[in-house]
């Protein structure tokens, strides 16, 4: 215990100093800024920015990339509740409820207790990934290359087990992240693979300029074919603060979903639009009165907002112990650890403390940031959703190509990204998602690589991944997650829970 | 006894999977394969593009059982517009910077939007590559060449070529 709050001390001995709280503040407010913005999200965000980080120290370049985060899960509420369209994706649940508040003139306490209910659950999520990150990171200091084949297998399962739409397509797709990313010098033989003769792809594909591809340049070919039709509420936006009987009707949604949202931020491939969708059923489940839900109920705002805070707070716990990245924005995160020469993996919090706690540290101080940003300040978010798609648009297109030539300063790397672009589009129009292939993409080389290395060790033989006790249980696990998906019943409710979009 | 492609999504996307699955199991062919024990580089995407392949003909074989949503119609206009710019943007940074090639972008881009007018996007370009050279250039210092690269730009200090 003792030793727990030693290492809180210092991460806040390290979030603290004036630089660290500054990147803090402004991945915080950047978060917000495109959590508001329908259109952009922090993938394409993070990969846009990752070059500004490159002379600023990792642990900093850090703290930033986490507030945009989540941050962008306070904004995304902020467009939900105003214009019904979710400025995130995990906020497509506070569209039901929170929107009818708004129609019905209590735009202002939906933004408010979505607000406060992300604080509360963003603290409580830190609470917990302080505590429960340094166990977990050394138990996985003892796990061999079987042990991580199997883990990542896990992970990938979970990925597709929770994407929308078909299940044979998802791993399809997974399957396909997975060969992109065995593109360039094969670590064993240093034969280059997969390069089209383009020497730039021998360095394999930035996975910057691919994810802004799929995630930016894609959207935004969608969002253009679409008339956007909106029904705003910008103009009267007051009394922010919950009166004594909303936080009583809060209080308990509000549990839930932290809850819930951190136990399903942990799971690999989990995160905030599932923690959101399971703690809006759950509140429909144990409210008393299930019809008020949809036409505006309070609880239907707490409990997802909790949720998704909670969650993308939890998500960290598998990439800074494990190294494995449970969801694309986290995919993202562990490019720029690797960028910053920083190894993730188990071995992060003895080697380099100072890192690890900083960045858990600045989450807390982060939402506190948030609240202010969020209460006070919404004014001035509110005004940025007048702002026309056809200047915002361009805008995007600017900063990515931007940022996607200075990611390796070359022009390639822009070329790709306009290539995924496309391949994005397209994923769109055969109703494909790109989550699961980001998630594959990232982990391809890492999961050949231990696949390989188990074999060898095993001298060839395949059965080593089930007679390792905790490969075996992973391996377990990931067969069950298949089993439900597969039997009609239940994936029958996953179909329903996504169809509420 | 006729096909009837009842599930257009899913059977166009099992296509591409079979196309993509067969390409890469084809390349992984020239590189060693090598044995179980001692895999060769094209050991591991060999097989993960015959899996591919296999799930891709699942995919296509259902599709014929099952109903499901047609293939949405392709609005080439923003394709074309949006990502034909940022391909010119691609070729054209290094020789003409942001400056020129920014200009370009922001335009060609907006051209691809419903609602086009030169002035506004002409103003809406300067605006952009103004702020981009202010703050990413100079601000942030992104390693982004700014001015054309010609002789008679270079005494310019920020014009200056990494």
């Amino acid at each position: 215990m003792m030793e727990f709050f030693g290492n809180l001390a210092l991460g806040f001995g390290v979030a603290l100093t004036v630089q660290n709280l500054l990147y803090c503040f402004l991945g915080v407010l950047l978060g917000t800024l495109i959590g508001v913005l329908p259109g952009i999200g922090p993938v394409a965000t993070i990969a846009m920015l990752l070059p500004a980080t490159f002379h600023v120290p990792p642990v900093a370049a850090l703290i930033m990339l986490a507030g945009i985060y989540y941050g962008a899960q306070y904004g995304g509420s902020t467009t939900a509740i105003l214009i019904n369209l979710p400025g995130e994706v995990s906020a497509v649940v506070t569209c039901i409820d929170g929107h009818q508040m708004a129609r019905q003139g209590k735009a202002g306490k939906a933004l408010g207790i979505a607000a406060l209910g992300s604080f509360f659950a963003g603290s409580v999520a830190t609470g917990l990934v302080a505590a429960f990150a340094p166990p977990l990171a050394k138990a996985a200091l003892k796990f061999g290359p079987a042990e991580y084949f199997s883990l990542m297998t896990l992970g990938l399962i979970s990925a597709v087990v929770l994407a929308s739409g078909s299940l044979l397509k998802a791993i399809t797709m997974v399957v396909m992240g997975l060969l992109f990313g065995l593109t360039g010098t094969d670590p064993n033989s240093g034969v280059t693979r997969f390069s089209f003769g383009v020497a730039e792809l021998s360095d394999g594909i930035g996975i910057g300029a691919m994810a802004m591809g799929m995630f930016g340049f894609a959207e935004i070919l969608k969002n253009l074919e679409a008339g956007q039709k909106r029904e705003a509420f910008t103009k009267r936006v007051s009394g922010l603060l919950p009166d004594w009987s909303d936080i009583k009707a809060c209080f308990q949604p509000t549990l839930r979903g932290t809850a819930l949202g951190s136990m399903l931020g942990i799971l690999p491939g989990g995160g905030p639009i599932l923690g959101a969708f399971s703690a809006y059923t759950l509140e429909k489940k144990v409210s008393n009165d299930p019809s008020r839900f949809g036409k505006g109920a309070i609880a239907g705002v707490a409990a997802p907002e909790s949720a998704n805070n909670a969650a993308s707070q939890t998500s960290f716990i598998p990439l800074l112990t494990l190294g494995i990245p449970p969801n694309p924005v986290l995919a993202m995160m562990l490019g720029a650890m690797i960028i910053h020469g920083i190894q993730p993996g188990p071995q992060i919090i003895s080697s380099n403390p100072q890192l690890f706690w900083g960045v858990i540290a600045s989450m807390w101080v982060g939402n506190a940031m948030l609240l202010v940003l969020n209460l006070p300040l919404i004014g001035m978010w509110v005004k940025m959703l007048d702002v026309p798609y056809r200047y915002l648009y361009p805008a995007i297109v600017i900063f990515c190509c931007i940022g996607v030539y200075s990611i390796s300063n070359t022009a390639m790397d822009v070329l790709i990204a306009a290539a995924f672009g496309f391949i994005g589009y397209l994923f769109i129009k055969l109703g494909c998602e790109p989550a699961p292939l980001l998630l594959g993409f990232v982990l391809g080389p890492m999961l050949e690589e231990n696949f390989r290395r188990a074999l060898l060790l095993s001298h060839g033989d395949p059965l080593v991944f089930v007679q390792r006790p905790i490969s075996a249980t992973l391996l377990a696990i990931a067969l069950v997650l298949m089993a439900l998906v597969l039997v009609p019943n239940i994936g029958r409710k996953r179909r329903d829970a996504f169809q509420e979009e | 006894m006729a096909f009837k492609v009842r599930n257009p999504q899913n059977f166009w996307s099992g296509v591409l999977f079979i196309a993509v699955g067969l390409g890469y199991a084809y390349m992984a062919r020239s590189y060693a394969l090598g044995t179980v024990i001692e895999m060769g580089a094209g050991f591991f995407p060999f097989y993960l593009g015959m899996m591919m392949t296999c799930l891709g003909t699942v995919l296509v074989l259902v599709s014929l059982k099952t109903t499901g949503e047609a293939v949405g119609r392709f609005h080439w206009k923003p394709i074309l517009w949006v990502i034909g710019s940022i391909v010119v943007f691609g070729f054209l940074l290094d020789v003409l910077g942001v400056v020129v090639a920014g200009l370009l972008l922001v335009v060609g881009v907006s051209l691809g939007g419903n609602q086009f007018r030169w002035k506004h996007a002409l103003l809406l370009a300067v605006v952009l590559v103004a702020f981009s050279v202010l703050v990413f250039g100079l601000g942030l210092k992104l390693p982004i060449p700014l001015c054309p690269d010609f002789d008679w730009f270079r005494p310019f200090p920020f014009c200056r070529r990494l």
